[in-house]
Protein backbone atom coordinates (compact mmCIF):
# COMPACT_ATOMS: atom_id res chain seq x y z
CA UNK A 1 0.00 0.00 0.00
CA UNK A 2 1.29 3.46 -0.94
CA UNK A 3 1.79 6.04 1.78
CA UNK A 4 0.46 9.55 1.34
CA UNK A 5 2.90 11.83 -0.45
CA UNK A 6 1.15 15.04 0.56
CA UNK A 7 3.77 16.16 3.09
CA UNK A 8 6.71 15.49 0.73
CA UNK A 9 4.95 17.29 -2.14
CA UNK A 10 4.20 20.25 0.14
CA UNK A 11 7.79 20.46 1.39
CA UNK A 12 9.20 20.30 -2.16
CA UNK A 13 6.75 22.89 -3.49
CA UNK A 14 7.38 25.32 -0.63
CA UNK A 15 11.14 24.83 -0.88
CA UNK A 16 11.10 25.46 -4.64
CA UNK A 17 9.05 28.63 -4.21
CA UNK A 18 11.27 29.96 -1.41
CA UNK A 19 14.55 29.29 -3.26
CA UNK A 20 13.11 30.69 -6.53
CA UNK A 21 12.01 33.84 -4.64
CA UNK A 22 15.54 34.34 -3.25
CA UNK A 23 17.03 33.82 -6.72
CA UNK A 24 14.52 36.25 -8.21
CA UNK A 25 15.53 38.95 -5.72
CA UNK A 26 19.20 38.28 -6.58
CA UNK A 27 18.53 38.59 -10.32
CA UNK A 28 16.52 41.80 -9.85
CA UNK A 29 19.29 43.30 -7.68
CA UNK A 30 21.77 42.30 -10.37
CA UNK A 31 19.63 43.94 -13.07
CA UNK A 32 19.33 47.23 -11.12
CA UNK A 33 23.12 47.29 -10.81
CA UNK A 34 23.70 46.49 -7.14
CA UNK A 35 27.37 45.68 -6.47
CA UNK A 36 28.44 42.05 -6.95
CA UNK A 37 30.64 41.68 -3.89
CA UNK A 38 31.30 38.06 -2.96
CA UNK A 39 31.11 37.82 0.82
CA UNK A 40 32.49 35.26 3.23
CA UNK A 41 30.53 32.03 3.52
CA UNK A 42 29.45 32.33 7.14
CA UNK A 43 26.31 33.54 8.93
CA UNK A 44 27.44 37.14 9.40
CA UNK A 45 28.85 37.34 5.86
CA UNK A 46 25.61 36.12 4.26
CA UNK A 47 23.21 38.09 6.50
CA UNK A 48 25.31 41.25 6.06
CA UNK A 49 25.20 40.89 2.29
CA UNK A 50 21.43 40.30 2.38
CA UNK A 51 20.99 43.42 4.55
CA UNK A 52 23.06 45.51 2.12
CA UNK A 53 20.82 44.24 -0.73
CA UNK A 54 23.72 42.63 -2.58
CA UNK A 55 22.95 39.90 -5.16
CA UNK A 56 25.57 37.58 -3.61
CA UNK A 57 23.80 37.29 -0.25
CA UNK A 58 20.38 36.67 -1.81
CA UNK A 59 21.76 34.15 -4.29
CA UNK A 60 23.67 32.37 -1.51
CA UNK A 61 20.56 32.02 0.67
CA UNK A 62 18.74 30.78 -2.45
CA UNK A 63 21.42 28.14 -3.04
CA UNK A 64 21.16 27.04 0.59
CA UNK A 65 17.35 26.84 0.33
CA UNK A 66 17.68 24.83 -2.91
CA UNK A 67 20.14 22.41 -1.25
CA UNK A 68 18.02 21.98 1.89
CA UNK A 69 14.75 21.33 -0.01
CA UNK A 70 15.43 17.77 -1.30
CA UNK A 71 16.85 16.81 2.11
CA UNK A 72 13.69 18.12 3.78
CA UNK A 73 11.72 16.13 1.19
CA UNK A 74 13.55 12.95 2.20
CA UNK A 75 12.82 13.64 5.89
CA UNK A 76 9.14 14.13 5.00
CA UNK A 77 9.19 10.85 3.05
CA UNK A 78 10.70 9.02 6.03
CA UNK A 79 7.94 10.45 8.22
CA UNK A 80 5.21 9.43 5.75
CA UNK A 81 6.54 5.85 5.57
CA UNK A 82 7.24 5.62 9.32
CA UNK A 83 7.93 2.03 10.38
CA UNK A 84 8.22 0.71 6.81
CA UNK A 85 11.13 -0.27 4.57
CA UNK A 86 10.94 3.00 2.61
CA UNK A 87 11.60 4.97 5.80
CA UNK A 88 14.83 3.00 6.31
CA UNK A 89 15.83 3.63 2.69
CA UNK A 90 15.14 7.38 3.08
CA UNK A 91 17.20 7.39 6.29
CA UNK A 92 20.00 5.62 4.41
CA UNK A 93 20.01 8.28 1.68
CA UNK A 94 20.05 11.03 4.32
CA UNK A 95 22.97 9.22 5.98
CA UNK A 96 24.99 9.23 2.74
CA UNK A 97 24.12 12.91 2.27
CA UNK A 98 25.56 13.39 5.76
CA UNK A 99 28.78 11.76 4.54
CA UNK A 100 28.90 14.18 1.60
CA UNK A 101 28.50 17.07 4.06
CA UNK A 102 31.42 15.66 6.04
CA UNK A 103 33.49 15.38 2.84
CA UNK A 104 32.52 18.98 1.99
CA UNK A 105 33.56 20.27 5.42
CA UNK A 106 36.85 18.38 5.29
CA UNK A 107 37.64 20.07 1.97
CA UNK A 108 37.16 23.58 3.34
CA UNK B 1 25.32 42.63 -20.15
CA UNK B 2 26.89 40.84 -17.17
CA UNK B 3 27.59 37.10 -17.13
CA UNK B 4 24.81 36.60 -14.56
CA UNK B 5 22.20 38.25 -16.78
CA UNK B 6 23.52 36.37 -19.82
CA UNK B 7 23.39 33.12 -17.84
CA UNK B 8 19.81 33.87 -16.77
CA UNK B 9 18.64 34.43 -20.34
CA UNK B 10 20.60 31.46 -21.69
CA UNK B 11 19.22 29.23 -18.91
CA UNK B 12 15.63 30.10 -19.81
CA UNK B 13 16.37 28.94 -23.36
CA UNK B 14 18.26 25.85 -22.18
CA UNK B 15 15.50 24.90 -19.73
CA UNK B 16 12.78 25.33 -22.37
CA UNK B 17 14.75 23.44 -25.01
CA UNK B 18 15.57 20.65 -22.55
CA UNK B 19 11.92 20.28 -21.53
CA UNK B 20 10.75 20.31 -25.16
CA UNK B 21 13.21 17.58 -26.16
CA UNK B 22 12.70 15.66 -22.90
CA UNK B 23 16.19 15.96 -21.43
CA UNK B 24 17.52 17.96 -18.49
CA UNK B 25 18.73 21.53 -18.89
CA UNK B 26 22.23 20.65 -17.64
CA UNK B 27 23.19 19.01 -20.92
CA UNK B 28 22.72 22.35 -22.66
CA UNK B 29 23.50 24.87 -19.94
CA UNK B 30 27.05 23.64 -19.25
CA UNK B 31 28.24 24.02 -22.88
CA UNK B 32 26.36 27.33 -23.23
CA UNK B 33 28.04 28.75 -20.11
CA UNK B 34 31.50 27.53 -21.09
CA UNK B 35 31.51 27.97 -24.87
CA UNK B 36 29.32 31.08 -25.25
CA UNK B 37 29.82 32.97 -21.98
CA UNK B 38 33.40 31.91 -21.16
CA UNK B 39 32.60 30.51 -17.70
CA UNK B 40 35.20 27.99 -16.39
CA UNK B 41 33.80 24.48 -16.85
CA UNK B 42 33.99 23.49 -13.17
CA UNK B 43 32.04 26.63 -12.16
CA UNK B 44 29.50 25.93 -14.93
CA UNK B 45 29.06 22.33 -13.74
CA UNK B 46 28.46 23.45 -10.14
CA UNK B 47 25.95 26.12 -11.24
CA UNK B 48 24.17 23.61 -13.46
CA UNK B 49 23.66 21.28 -10.48
CA UNK B 50 21.67 23.98 -8.65
CA UNK B 51 19.51 24.21 -11.78
CA UNK B 52 19.08 20.42 -11.66
CA UNK B 53 17.89 20.66 -8.03
CA UNK B 54 15.43 23.46 -8.86
CA UNK B 55 13.99 21.54 -11.82
CA UNK B 56 13.74 18.29 -9.84
CA UNK B 57 12.03 19.72 -6.76
CA UNK B 58 9.60 21.76 -8.85
CA UNK B 59 8.52 18.79 -10.98
CA UNK B 60 8.64 16.06 -8.29
CA UNK B 61 5.91 17.61 -6.17
CA UNK B 62 3.55 17.41 -9.17
CA UNK B 63 4.61 13.83 -10.00
CA UNK B 64 4.12 12.69 -6.40
CA UNK B 65 0.68 14.26 -6.23
CA UNK B 66 -0.24 12.45 -9.47
CA UNK B 67 1.13 9.14 -8.10
CA UNK B 68 3.53 8.76 -11.02
CA UNK B 69 6.95 8.59 -9.29
CA UNK B 70 7.81 5.27 -7.61
CA UNK B 71 9.35 6.44 -4.34
CA UNK B 72 10.25 2.97 -3.14
CA UNK B 73 12.23 2.21 -6.29
CA UNK B 74 13.66 5.74 -6.35
CA UNK B 75 14.86 5.56 -2.74
CA UNK B 76 16.51 2.20 -3.31
CA UNK B 77 18.34 3.44 -6.41
CA UNK B 78 19.21 6.71 -4.66
CA UNK B 79 21.53 4.98 -2.19
CA UNK B 80 24.14 4.00 -4.83
CA UNK B 81 23.41 7.16 -6.83
CA UNK B 82 24.29 9.57 -4.02
CA UNK B 83 27.33 7.44 -3.16
CA UNK B 84 28.40 7.70 -6.82
CA UNK B 85 27.82 11.42 -6.67
CA UNK B 86 30.36 11.76 -3.85
CA UNK B 87 33.04 9.92 -5.86
CA UNK B 88 32.13 11.94 -8.98
CA UNK B 89 32.59 15.22 -7.09
CA UNK B 90 36.00 14.12 -5.85
CA UNK B 91 36.96 13.01 -9.37
CA UNK B 92 35.86 16.40 -10.74
CA UNK B 93 38.24 18.06 -8.31
CA UNK B 94 41.31 16.15 -9.50
CA UNK B 95 40.54 16.09 -13.23
CA UNK B 96 41.85 18.82 -15.51
CA UNK B 97 39.18 21.22 -16.87
CA UNK B 98 40.09 20.30 -20.47
CA UNK B 99 39.63 16.60 -19.73
CA UNK B 100 36.19 17.43 -18.34
CA UNK B 101 35.43 19.31 -21.57
CA UNK B 102 36.44 16.22 -23.56
CA UNK B 103 34.26 13.98 -21.37
CA UNK B 104 31.34 16.37 -21.77
CA UNK B 105 31.83 16.27 -25.53
CA UNK B 106 31.65 12.47 -25.39
CA UNK B 107 28.45 12.66 -23.33
CA UNK B 108 26.85 15.00 -25.88
CA UNK B 109 27.71 12.61 -28.72
CA UNK B 110 26.30 9.69 -26.68
CA UNK B 111 22.99 11.51 -26.07
CA UNK B 112 22.78 12.64 -29.72
CA UNK B 113 23.27 9.03 -30.89
CA UNK B 114 20.65 7.80 -28.40
CA UNK B 115 18.17 10.35 -29.75
CA UNK B 116 19.00 9.38 -33.34
CA UNK B 117 18.46 5.69 -32.66
CA UNK B 118 15.28 6.46 -30.71
CA UNK B 119 15.11 3.01 -29.22
CA UNK B 120 11.65 2.23 -27.97
CA UNK B 121 11.77 1.33 -24.28
CA UNK B 122 10.50 -2.11 -23.40
CA UNK B 123 7.41 -2.51 -21.31
CA UNK B 124 7.43 -4.67 -18.23
CA UNK B 125 7.45 -8.28 -19.38
CA UNK B 126 6.54 -11.31 -17.24
CA UNK B 127 9.48 -12.39 -15.15
CA UNK B 128 11.19 -15.76 -15.05
CA UNK B 129 11.09 -17.29 -11.57
CA UNK B 130 14.75 -16.64 -10.81
CA UNK B 131 14.38 -12.93 -11.56
CA UNK B 132 11.28 -12.34 -9.50
CA UNK B 133 11.49 -9.31 -7.26
CA UNK B 134 9.14 -7.83 -4.72
CA UNK B 135 9.21 -4.46 -6.48
CA UNK B 136 5.69 -4.75 -7.82
CA UNK B 137 3.54 -1.68 -8.25
CA UNK B 138 0.97 0.05 -10.44
CA UNK B 139 0.43 3.52 -11.82
CA UNK B 140 -2.48 5.24 -13.50
CA UNK B 141 -1.67 6.43 -17.02
CA UNK B 142 -2.79 10.08 -17.10
CA UNK B 143 -3.64 10.08 -20.82
CA UNK B 144 -6.36 7.41 -20.62
CA UNK B 145 -6.83 6.65 -16.92
CA UNK B 146 -5.89 2.95 -17.17
CA UNK B 147 -4.11 1.30 -14.26
CA UNK B 148 -0.86 -0.30 -15.44
CA UNK B 149 0.94 -2.90 -13.30
CA UNK B 150 4.71 -3.32 -13.50
CA UNK B 151 7.51 -5.15 -11.75
CA UNK B 152 11.13 -4.07 -11.46
CA UNK B 153 13.67 -6.68 -12.56
CA UNK B 154 17.48 -6.84 -12.64
CA UNK B 155 17.67 -4.86 -9.41
CA UNK B 156 21.41 -5.47 -8.96
CA UNK B 157 22.14 -4.11 -12.43
CA UNK B 158 20.00 -1.07 -11.59
CA UNK B 159 21.98 -0.45 -8.41
CA UNK B 160 25.34 -0.61 -10.22
CA UNK B 161 24.09 1.57 -13.06
CA UNK B 162 22.74 4.11 -10.55
CA UNK B 163 26.17 4.42 -8.94
CA UNK B 164 27.57 5.22 -12.40
CA UNK B 165 24.74 7.73 -13.04
CA UNK B 166 25.52 9.54 -9.78
CA UNK B 167 29.17 9.64 -10.74
CA UNK B 168 28.48 11.18 -14.15
CA UNK B 169 25.94 13.62 -12.70
CA UNK B 170 28.43 15.03 -10.21
CA UNK B 171 31.37 14.91 -12.61
CA UNK B 172 29.63 16.75 -15.48
CA UNK B 173 26.79 18.68 -13.79
CA UNK B 174 23.89 16.87 -15.43
CA UNK B 175 20.86 15.26 -13.84
CA UNK B 176 21.78 11.66 -14.61
CA UNK B 177 18.50 10.92 -16.38
CA UNK B 178 20.41 10.04 -19.56
CA UNK B 179 21.62 6.93 -17.71
CA UNK B 180 18.80 6.37 -15.20
CA UNK B 181 15.90 6.41 -17.64
CA UNK B 182 17.33 3.85 -20.15
CA UNK B 183 18.43 1.66 -17.23
CA UNK B 184 14.96 1.65 -15.73
CA UNK B 185 13.05 1.22 -19.00
CA UNK B 186 15.28 -1.12 -20.99
CA UNK B 187 17.06 -3.13 -18.28
CA UNK B 188 14.62 -3.05 -15.38
CA UNK B 189 11.33 -3.17 -17.30
CA UNK B 190 9.85 -0.04 -15.73
CA UNK B 191 7.27 1.82 -17.87
CA UNK B 192 8.69 5.02 -19.40
CA UNK B 193 6.22 7.25 -17.52
CA UNK B 194 7.31 5.87 -14.14
CA UNK B 195 11.00 5.82 -15.16
CA UNK B 196 11.13 9.50 -16.14
CA UNK B 197 9.21 10.69 -13.08
CA UNK B 198 11.18 8.46 -10.69
CA UNK B 199 14.41 9.66 -12.29
CA UNK B 200 13.31 13.28 -11.76
CA UNK B 201 12.54 12.43 -8.11
CA UNK B 202 16.12 11.10 -7.77
CA UNK B 203 17.82 14.11 -9.38
CA UNK B 204 17.37 16.48 -6.44
CA UNK B 205 19.13 14.45 -3.70
CA UNK B 206 21.79 13.34 -6.23
CA UNK B 207 22.65 16.93 -7.17
CA UNK B 208 22.56 18.04 -3.51
CA UNK B 209 25.41 15.65 -2.73
CA UNK B 210 27.80 17.18 -5.25
CA UNK B 211 26.49 20.75 -4.80
CA UNK B 212 27.43 20.55 -1.11
CA UNK B 213 30.97 19.49 -1.96
CA UNK B 214 31.39 22.15 -4.70
CA UNK B 215 29.88 24.84 -2.45
CA UNK B 216 32.31 24.11 0.37
CA UNK B 217 35.23 23.94 -2.07
CA UNK B 218 34.36 27.43 -3.38
CA UNK B 219 33.65 26.17 -6.92
CA UNK B 220 29.93 26.95 -6.72
CA UNK B 221 29.41 30.67 -7.41
CA UNK B 222 25.95 31.74 -6.11
CA UNK B 223 26.00 34.84 -8.37
CA UNK B 224 26.01 32.47 -11.35
CA UNK B 225 24.05 29.56 -9.84
CA UNK B 226 21.06 31.76 -8.84
CA UNK B 227 20.27 33.06 -12.33
CA UNK B 228 20.97 29.61 -13.83
CA UNK B 229 18.56 27.87 -11.42
CA UNK B 230 15.85 30.48 -11.88
CA UNK B 231 16.28 30.54 -15.65
CA UNK B 232 16.23 26.74 -16.05
CA UNK B 233 13.21 26.52 -13.73
CA UNK B 234 11.23 29.15 -15.70
CA UNK B 235 12.34 27.75 -19.05
CA UNK B 236 11.50 24.15 -18.14
CA UNK B 237 7.97 25.11 -17.06
CA UNK B 238 7.41 27.09 -20.25
CA UNK B 239 8.88 24.29 -22.38
CA UNK B 240 6.71 21.63 -20.74
CA UNK B 241 3.61 23.77 -21.42
CA UNK B 242 4.38 24.07 -25.13
CA UNK B 243 5.80 20.57 -25.66
CA UNK B 244 2.60 19.21 -27.18
CA UNK B 245 2.31 22.08 -29.69
CA UNK B 246 5.64 21.74 -31.45
CA UNK B 247 7.10 19.05 -33.69
CA UNK B 248 9.05 16.61 -31.51
CA UNK B 249 10.95 15.20 -34.50
CA UNK B 250 12.12 18.67 -35.57
CA UNK B 251 13.13 19.55 -32.02
CA UNK B 252 15.04 16.32 -31.64
CA UNK B 253 16.96 17.01 -34.83
CA UNK B 254 17.65 20.57 -33.66
CA UNK B 255 18.96 19.23 -30.36
CA UNK B 256 21.20 16.72 -32.13
CA UNK B 257 22.62 19.59 -34.20
CA UNK B 258 23.23 21.77 -31.14
CA UNK B 259 24.71 18.86 -29.15
CA UNK B 260 27.12 17.95 -31.95
CA UNK B 261 28.11 21.62 -32.40
CA UNK B 262 29.04 21.91 -28.71
CA UNK B 263 30.67 18.47 -28.75
CA UNK B 264 33.02 19.63 -31.54
CA UNK B 265 33.85 22.81 -29.56
CA UNK B 266 34.61 20.81 -26.44
CA UNK B 267 36.67 18.19 -28.26
CA UNK B 268 38.63 21.01 -29.93
CA UNK B 269 39.41 22.51 -26.54
CA UNK B 270 40.46 19.12 -25.23
CA UNK B 271 42.75 18.43 -28.20
CA UNK B 272 44.31 21.92 -28.14
CA UNK B 273 45.07 21.93 -24.43
CA UNK B 274 45.76 18.37 -23.41
CA UNK B 275 48.99 16.73 -24.43
CA UNK B 276 48.57 12.99 -24.30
Amino acid sequence: MRASSRLTALVLTDGSVVSAAFFLVAVVLELVGRPQVPGTLDVSGVTGSIGRLEPWGWATIGVLAAIITPVAGLIATAAEYRGRREAILAAGVIGILGISLLVALLQQ
Amino acid sequence: MSIAVGAFLASIGAGAFGALVGIGGGLIIVPVLTELLGVPIKTAIAASLIGVIATSTGATSRYLSAGLADRRLGLMLLIPTVAGSITGSLLNKVLDANVLAGLFGLLLVFVAVQLLRQKKPSTSAPLPADEASDFVSTYTEPTDGTEIPYRARRIRFGLVSSFFAGNVSALLGIGGGVINVPTMTIAMGIPIRVATTTSTYMLGPTAVTSALIYFAAGVLDPILAGPVALGVFIGARAGARFSTRVSQAGLRLAFIGVALFFAVQMFARFIQNVSL
